[in-house]
């Protein structure tokens, strides 16, 4: 056999063999992990959304304090959109299923919140009643569910589609958008959220713009949501999450030898001196 | 034409009949569990004394799985006809006529042949299905467009448990805005339905999954948004209420954990009234916004919980299988044709628990849509 054809066969037989593989696979969406939700506002005319999944919500929770890593595909953005002006970004993820973490139960919501001025940390969102959160989780929930029945982006690995705006049944803006059925103006996921976790930007792609969203976990009770970090939404439209950092305060027992330790030090210069 | 040209052609021709006489019509039916029990006598009446076989022997308007074996002289002649049928749910048709990949967790029904072994084709032909296809996932503005015959009207009763928890027995109605609540949480104090603060003890749901009308047509009427991801409970084997994550796969299931008098906890559930009849008789059907179900208070337009039966066509179905909906008459309305459709209409006469369409004062635009008079 003329080896240039027997070459050319096997490389047919070959790629014969990887066509399956290259068959795109379904958006792919678990409980407790991080959507990314980039839609656009009036200001943009894009006619598409950008649903990004960035992987369990434990990778931020257990981020190590002051750490900071890039999360998404940054490329997508580019991609999709041809302006970041008047982009709209939200980071939600929900416990809907797992019963054995105490600290975290059942309708348990991580939910962001724009920062008004981006050097400083924005008020905390509230705990709210079990049944209060529900309403919310259910729509978080539904987002990432219902575009599993969607195809991903191919070379994302399932981690990202994009949602045509005319999609009625996945659109992006139904589930995160605010509502008129309760929840006050500005409410996102049909109102019935406290607020709005989103953030938009205003400048286009390349331009000096900081704009950030803190990361809060919300769980059934009364106090305030708890406090994870933040995003930062990068002037290339990727996104950098940056885990809280801890403020060192000494217990007592290390002020009074610290105090001693000091004393001491005084006393031995004094004896010196003299 | 020479005498050899004449041979051959004739001998074709005889070739061609013979095949056609003897080529036997296999249609796979798949869809709706909620609609399952009309579905078995409307096909059994088809093929009247034509069926020479059914499979398995022994199947009642409950089975999901059923095949049937005869001729329907009417819309086939002599010709064999088997229609298989295997029922998962409404949405799981509909993911099964578009093509669609199947999402996360789900498994296409395999059928039955005749000698009750496993027919493991997965493609059906017609799907059975409580409401429209954009209701669902799968609309025809992302997939094909599917054929849709309207067929009858498929109605569901919130209904709830037999279990002996005193609270319970006042709990009789539940209100749009109470079942978006217990959809979203799965639970609440059994007070947020009797009204007694002293009721404190949970009452939880139970409910089907994801790829069943019955599911998006209850959070369809009630505002929750049919596709929204509901939370439901279902019964350990300890009798406990535990959280269930996939939901259940039939109406059957979910009257099964009602019907539990050994369970620890009340539930609610949502059910076709087909099923829901097999709780207590029908007697622990809710209210629904303060009406009771009735084929009339359905006809009149006081009772929504209630959708259209479509019967859907996979895209390019071929002639002589569409020939089981529409008949040979192939009217504007399916319903008037001497096919399935009018078999599932005749059907619904003597139905205790859906309704004619041709009775129907009122209509809707698509699923959980206002009601109006017609």
């Amino acid at each position: 056999m003329n080896p240039m054809i027997s070459r050319t066969w096997l490389s047919a037989v070959a790629l014969a063999a990887l066509a399956p593989l290259a068959v795109a696979q379904n958006f792919s969406y678990s409980d407790q992990n991080v959507l990314l939700a980039i839609r656009p506002t009036a200001a943009n005319s894009s006619t598409s959304s950008l649903l990004m999944n960035l992987g369990p919500v434990s990778n931020f929770y257990n981020a190590a304090p002051g750490t900071s890593f890039s999360v998404g595909n940054t490329a997508l953005v580019g991609n999709t959109f041809s302006s970041l002006v008047g982009l709209s970004y939200s980071f939600s993820a929900v416990n809907k299923t797992i019963t054995s973490d105490a600290a975290r139960p059942l309708q348990t919501l991580w939910v962001s919140r724009g920062r008004i001025d981006p050097a400083v940390q924005s008020d905390p969102w509230l705990d709210k009643s079990s049944g209060n959160l529900a309403n919310t989780a259910t729509k978080i929930s539904t987002l990432g569910s219902g575009a599993t029945t969607l195809p991903a982006v191919a070379g994302t690995s399932g981690a990202a589609v994009v949602i045509p705006n005319t999609d009625t049944a996945h659109n992006v803006g139904r589930w995160i958008g605010s509502g008129t059925s309760g929840g006050g103006s500005g409410s996102t996921y049909n109102g019935t959220f406290q607020g709005n976790s989103e953030v938009t930007k205003l400048a286009p792609f390349g331009a000096a713009e900081l704009v950030r969203a803190d990361f809060y976990e919300v769980t059934p009770g009364t106090a305030d949501a708890k406090y994870l970090g933040y995003f930062q939404i990068n002037n290339n439209g990727g996104s950098t999450f940056t885990a809280a950092g801890v403020a060192v305060v000494p217990e007592p027992g290390t002020v009074v030898l610290a105090i001693s330790g000091l004393a001491a030090l005084v006393l031995w210069r004094r004896r010196s001196s003299n | 034409m020479n005498s050899f040209s004449s041979k051959v052609l004739l001998l074709s021709a005889t070739l061609g009949l013979a095949s056609a006489a003897h080529a036997q019509v296999t249609i796979y039916l798949t869809g709706s569990t909620a609609f399952r029990s009309e579905t078995f006598n409307s096909v059994k009446a088809l093929y009247g004394a034509g069926l020479t076989s059914l499979t398995p022997a022994n199947a009642t308007t409950s089975s999901s799985k059923v095949t049937y074996t005869g001729t329907i002289a009417a819309l086939y002649g002599t010709q064999t006809v088997t229609i298989k049928s295997a029922f998962s749910g409404s949405v799981e048709g509909i993911v099964n006529l578009v093509g669609a990949a199947n999402p996360p967790g789900v498994t296409q029904p395999t059928y039955l042949n005749i000698d009750a072994s496993t027919d493991s084709n997965t493609v059906a032909d017609l799907a059975l299905s409580d409401v429209f296809q954009d209701t669902t996932d799968y609309p025809s503005s992302v997939y094909p467009s599917l054929a849709d015959s309207q067929v009858g009207v498929v109605c569901f009763a919130w209904t709830k448990s037999v279990v002996a928890t005193p609270a319970l027995a006042s709990v009789s109605n539940i209100s749009h805005q109470q079942a978006q609540q217990v959809l979203a949480s799965g639970t609440v104090p059994l007070s947020f339905f009797t009204g007694n603060a002293a009721d404190t003890g949970a009452i939880y749901l139970a409910g089907r999954n994801k790829l069943s009308g019955t599911r998006l047509t209850f959070q369809a009427d009630c505002g929750f948004g049919a596709n929204s991801d509901a939370t439901l409970f279902k019964l350990d084997a300890a009798h406990a209420p535990v959280l269930d994550t996939a939901g259940q796969s039939g109406g059957g299931n979910v009257a099964t954990i009602l019907n539990d008098a050994a369970a620890t906890a009340p539930f609610i559930g949502t059910l076709g009234t087909g099923d829901s009849s097999t709780v207590a008789g029908g007697a622990n059907r809710l209210t629904y916004n303060g009406v009771a179900f009735s084929k009339g208070a359905v006809q009149n337009g006081q009772y929504s919980l209630w959708g259209y039966q479509h019967l859907f066509a996979k895209p390019g179905l071929s002639a002589t299988k569409l020939t089981l909906i529409k008949g040979t008459t192939k009217p504007a309305d399916p319903i008037k044709s001497n096919g399935l459709a009018n078999a599932i209409d005749t059907a619904l006469s003597t139905s205790a628990n859906n309704v004619q369409l041709s009775t129907m004062k009122v209509g809707r635009s698509s699923d959980g849509s206002p009601i109006f008079p017609n």
